[in-house]
């Protein structure tokens, strides 16, 4: 018998009705009864990446969505309309005319201060959202100024550049730079710089050449424990302009050896080093005249002592001879 | 009893694709009458009838039920002509999701504007003349053979009509229901005075109930002969008439 | 021409005629509905309220529970082979977006219809197909009743009616089907996922769905009963006539999906 189970069916078309508003409420139907703001911007950039439906955010927040993506035909701008949330704003006044009074008193006081809407990148998929905020490092460059065509019941939030008016060209634009770098070459050269830098610290020159140092610096600690017994001012004098000119030769060949290096080119370096290494030769050499002098003074100082050792009156008395002053001992 | 014609057939010519079954068929049955279309298995009664009421188109000619065309009217007004007479079916045709009563008060319901209760009288009223009383709440698979095709018959009498027609009425059916049945035919007729056309080829039941019979030929795809049957078996100038009528009922004697 | 090509090319010609032939009988069969829809519609009491309740009961709540289930292994299958890509680029939250999606643009109404062809359609064809061999057919004929105010209307209907009911369970089932595997397998917290889907989703998508799953009610039916009406007097017709009409109805389906998800795509969604 045809018969239907009144029940049954009742209650499928009962909780189908209920489930379908559900969902219809749950997915977005709640925000027809939502009070909007209409905001409208232009840009004169490529808004690749926004679509209807792309998030709006203020300072992060995300308070609407783009509801609209048009070209106007009269200055070939692009018209981005959106919907904002007023609900995103907290007030006092909850709800009625005065939230919305209150909220375009903000969004007024807003604009005077300068906020600004700018595309931003929502990830790495290249979808962009529209982002309200305060660009003072752009604020130098021209907007575009509210159009007339625009109704007055839309809030004009001017544009200003994206900061990469396309990430993909500033990426495409590096990796061209990245390739023209000839790796290769720069490799061989740097294994032939490495080579010869080898060969150069194997140089037993070198080796000789520190152990001198070596020596000569001892000899020069000796000698000054020498000269802090008896010094006179005027060997002295002489002794320190030696080894004065001595630091500035030593100096210059530092540098003109830094300079080598920084040119670069390092075979040319290792050349330049060698020269280095033989104006240290010379100063080696300067150095061996130092010690001499300095063995002069030595020995006359050792004169002084006897000297004075046989007659130590003659420090009051004095010698014909210049003074000699003694801070070290008597 | 008038003689005006109830039915009528001109020149009808019917067939099946590009297979002509029946040429230039003419006939009439007149008020009152018991008309039988006899025939051997395949000579196109079946198919006349379906012409005959409405359900195909022939290729050619006219069926005139009550002096209007079925052929050549609307489809609106074809299906107010067919209401004016019933069909009933080999195998009763009733609709196996109704019970038996709801299926004799689909048309009052769908054509009358009788009340719930004035239907279920006349729906018992029905079963009744067609001995089926108590079976109302019956599902159609739930009857025997011969009292489907007797709630058939009661459905299409649902209306009241003054022609019916009968599609192999007694088909299936053992010896003694059948007789049944054509007792109830030919009550029908004299309580009502309805007007009865028959598709058979059972002879017994021909001889009992028919006022008139054609035979139809598969050859000549025409009529062979025209007349009451025991005129036709006993004087029929055509041998092959004679033999249908008799060979047959030899053979049955014979069974 | 030698014989078995001018075979081959009657053959095809044969097969064209037989499809174009259908063709006609479909549309003139639409269009006969169309014409006793319009008297219906014009004169709601001529309906056989009975019946459309009855088909109503068996497409629809008695359709639930297998609607459910199907949805719900869907979802879950979806959103299983989603994560399984999505982990590669470490985006599981998008799973809730491809389920959601799938779901309700093509996975709930297809799955709706699928089993509506198979539960509903066959039975559509395989009642009449029975009635005709039964005479039952004529009978209403020569009763003066259009086949179709009795036997059509209420079927389409009734399909109209439940195959959006229908859908709204297997779209939510669908997404928690999604749900699930996405809060157990994946890990995503539960209130991230329903953010995720309710951020993305939107009403369109889901009335269109619905849309879509009247359209394929229509088919459904309608090819059911048409399929129904051709059979052939016998047991094997009818049995063909069940077997054509879920064929027929499933083609259709497909193609009309197609279709229609061109034009929400050229109306912008």
């Amino acid at each position: 018998m045809i018969e239907a189970n009144k029940f049954r069916l009742g209650l499928f078309v009962i909780i189908g009705s209920v489930l379908f508003f559900i969902v219809l409420f749950v997915f977005g139907l709640s925000d027809i009864f939502v009070r909007k703001g209409k905001f409208v911007s232009l840009f004169n950039e490529s808004v690749q990446g926004v679509a209807v439906g792309s998030p709006v955010k203020y300072k992060g927040v995300p308070i609407g969505t783009v509801s609209k993506i048009s070209i106007q035909v009269s200055d070939k701008l692009i018209r981005i309309d959106m919907d904002i949330d007023m609900k995103a704003f907290v007030t006092d006044h909850q709800s009625g005319a005065k939230a919305v009074s209150s909220f375009n008193e903000f969004f007024q006081n807003e604009s005077k201060m300068g906020l600004r809407c700018r595309l931003e990148y929502a990830g790495i998929t290249g979808l962009k959202y529209v982002e309200l905020n305060y660009f003072d490092q752009f604020s130098q460059s021209p907007i575009i100024e509210r159009p007339g065509y625009i109704a007055s019941n839309y809030f004009y939030v001017p544009s200003i550049p994206s900061q990469f008016k396309d990430i993909l060209n500033l990426i495409n634009t590096s990796l061209e730079k990245i390739s023209r770098v000839q790796f290769d070459k720069i490799s061989d050269e740097m294994t032939g710089t490495l080579k010869s830098m080898q060969r150069l610290l194997d140089d037993p020159k070198l080796k000789t050449m520190i152990d001198k140092m070596e020596k000569m610096s001892d000899n020069m600690e000796k000698s000054s424990s020498n000269v802090s017994k008896v010094l006179t001012e005027s060997k002295l004098r002489e002794i320190v302009d030696g080894l004065d000119t001595n630091l500035k030769s030593l100096n210059n060949l530092t540098i003109s050896a830094r300079s080598s290096i920084d040119g670069a080119k390092f075979i040319e370096t290792a050349q330049s080093f060698r020269e280095a290494a033989y104006s240290v030769t010379d100063a080696r050499q300067a150095l061996l005249s130092t010690l001499l002098k300095l063995d002069q003074t030595l020995d006359s100082l050792t004169e002084l002592v006897n000297y004075l050792n046989d007659d130590p009156s003659s420090l009051l008395k004095g010698k014909h001879k210049p003074m000699i002053i003694a801070p070290t001992s008597k | 009893m008038s003689n005006e014609s109830v039915v009528e057939v001109k020149n009808l010519t019917v067939g099946y694709g590009d297979i002509v079954v029946l040429k230039n068929i003419s006939f009439s049955v007149a008020s009152g009458e018991i008309f039988v279309i006899l025939g051997g298995s395949g000579c196109g009664k079946s198919t006349l009838l379906k012409h005959m009421i409405g359900l195909y188109t022939p290729f050619r000619g006219d069926v005139l039920i009550f002096g209007e065309s079925m052929v050549n009217s609307s489809e609106d007004e074809k299906r107010k002509l067919m209401r004016s007479f019933g069909v009933t079916y080999q195998g009763g045709a009733l609709f196996g999701s109704l019970t038996v009563a709801e299926n004799i008060a689909l048309p009052l319901e769908e054509y009358t504007t009788k009340t719930p209760k004035e239907i279920n009288e006349v729906v018992q009223q029905k079963l009744a003349l067609v001995n089926l009383d108590g079976f109302g709440n019956y599902m159609p698979s739930e009857l025997s053979g011969g009292m489907r095709k007797r709630a058939g018959l009661a459905r299409a009498m649902a209306l009241d009509p003054t022609l019916l027609f009968f599609d192999e009425p007694s088909a299936g059916l053992d010896p003694i229901t059948s007789a049944e049945l054509d007792r109830l035919i030919l009550r029908l007729r004299e309580e009502l005075g309805t007007t009865i056309v028959i598709v058979s080829h059972e002879l017994d039941s021909i001889f009992t109930v028919a006022d008139r019979a054609i035979l139809l030929d598969k050859e000549t795809k025409g009529i062979a002969a025209t007349g009451k049957p025991k005129d036709l078996r006993d004087g029929s100038p055509n041998l092959w008439v004679r033999e249908f009528l008799t060979r047959s009922k030899l053979k049955r004697d014979v069974v | 021409m030698g014989s078995p090509s001018r075979e081959l090319v009657e053959r095809i010609g044969a097969a064209s005629t037989s499809v174009f032939r259908d063709m006609i009988e479909m549309v003139c069969f639409v269009g006969d509905l169309s014409k006793v829809s319009w008297r219906v519609l014009r004169k709601p009491s001529q309906l056989r309220w009975k019946e459309t309740l009855y088909y109503m009961d068996m497409c629809g709540s008695q359709a639930v529970p297998i609607v459910l289930m199907i949805c719900f292994l869907m979802g879950v299958i979806l959103g299983f082979q989603a994560a399984v890509q999505m982990r590669k680029f470490g985006t599981e939250l998008y799973v809730a977006d491809l389920v959601g999606f799938s779901i309700l643009k093509e996975l709930g109404p297809l799955m709706v219809a699928m089993i509506a062809t198979g539960r509903a359609g066959s039975a559509f064809a395989a009642e009449i197909g029975t009635m005709k061999v039964n005479d039952e057919i004529s009978a209403l004929e020569t009763m003066g009743f259009a086949p179709s105010r009795f036997l059509v209307i209420p079927k389409i209907l009734a399909m109209v009616i439940v195959s959006p009911v229908l859908t709204v369970f297997g779209d939510v089932i669908g997404i928690a089907g999604g749900f699930v595997v996405g809060t157990t397998m994946l890990g995503l917290p539960l209130m991230a996922y329903y953010n995720r889907t309710v951020e993305v989703l939107y009403p369109m998508v889901f009335i269109l769905g619905m849309v879509k799953s009247v359209v394929f009610a229509l088919i459904i039916a309608v090819i059911g009963c048409l399929r129904g009406f051709q059979s052939e007097c016998n047991a094997q017709g009818v049995g063909r006539a069940t077997t054509s009409a879920v064929v027929t109805s499933i083609f259709l389906i497909v193609i009309a999906d197609a279709v229609l998800t061109i034009i929400f795509s050229l109306m912008g969604y």
